[in-house]
């Protein structure tokens, strides 16, 4: 190990910390965003989930729950997506690029809004 | 004559670095793409190993090269979608080690090459998914996939430090330079 190797050690280091750092703060109101094709093709609130229900978009059967929101099946190859397993925290995404499906859980900024519709 | 036989050495060396770089990349996608803590798609990148070698004694043209052969094993065992991501990865990360490697030395070790590798690799894949994919929301996997890179491209750049010096005795000094 040398200078250099400790420079670049250190950079990638702070860069992981900053990047990380919204994430520290635990997120309220989340939204799970669901994009197809990248068009957003649903949004939905977790809190305001009471029964667990699936949705299918493109190729990939979706669970959404108050507790997040998941990839059932996938008519991909690699089942990525599935192995991934829960999204629950802000800012987390997944993606099944194949089926150009993508999941990601945002927090809603704005409190009064009581539903999304698209 | 002499020139005949260092071609049909060369070819037999990348024959032989071409099949090295696909065997690491299968046994990756055989046994490890099952362990729980890693973010799902992340692989070592065990192949890059093969990718630094042959950058440091043939240059870019013999890098890319093996990050093609890469793409085409992909293309065949893992579909279209994964050929592109290994080459979006591949291509870039190469591009940055030739620039790095130059600079390998008395201040930089393969550890810090195979760090900024890894990083620019697992940048290109990401990049890569969001043209795919059409959504840009897919950067927040980037950081993720970033402390991963710090990781594998440390350990990748730690297995060079051990194994170059011997490599360049055997490989590069004894047999290149005899022809």
């Amino acid at each position: 190990m040398k200078k250099g190797d400790a420079l670049i050690i250190v950079l990638c280091a702070v860069l992981c910390l900053c990047l990380f750092a919204s994430s520290f703060f635990p997120g309220k109101n989340l939204i799970a965003e669901i994009y197809s094709d990248g068009v957003l093709v649903a949004a939905k609130a977790l809190s305001e989930i009471e029964e667990e229900y699936t949705l299918s978009v493109s190729g990939c059967e979706l669970e959404l729950s108050k507790n997040g929101i998941s990839f059932l099946s996938s008519t991909c190859k690699d089942k990525l997506c599935i192995k991934y397993g829960v999204l629950s925290k802000k800012g987390e995404t997944m993606a099944c690029i194949p089926n150009r499906v993508v999941v990601s859980i945002k927090s809603g900024k704005d409190k009064n809004f009581d539903a999304v519709a698209y | 004559m002499k020139d005949r036989e260092n071609k049909a050495y060369r070819i037999a060396l990348f024959g032989i670095l071409g099949a090295l770089a696909l065997i690491l990349s299968l046994f990756e996608n055989i046994f490890l793409p099952d362990l729980p803590f890693l973010p799902a798609g992340a692989k070592p990148g065990l192949s890059n190993i093969i990718t630094m070698f042959t950058a440091s004694f043939a240059g870019l043209g013999g890098a890319i090269y093996i990050t093609l052969i890469k793409a085409f094993f992909a293309f065949i065992t893992r579909g279209t979608t994964a050929a592109l991501m290994s080459l979006s990865g591949g291509i870039l990360s190469t591009v940055a080690l030739c620039i790095m490697i130059k600079y390998e030395g008395k201040n930089l070790s393969f550890i810090g090459i195979g760090i900024v590798c890894a990083v620019m690799h697992n940048m290109g894949q990401l990049a890569c998914a969001c043209i795919i994919s059409g959504t840009a929301e897919l950067i927040n996997y980037g950081k993720y996939l970033l402390v991963f890179a710090l990781v594998s491209g440390a350990l990748t750049g730690l297995i060079l430090n051990v194994v170059m010096p011997r490599l360049r005795q055997t490989v590069i000094n004894h047999i290149l330079q005899k022809h």
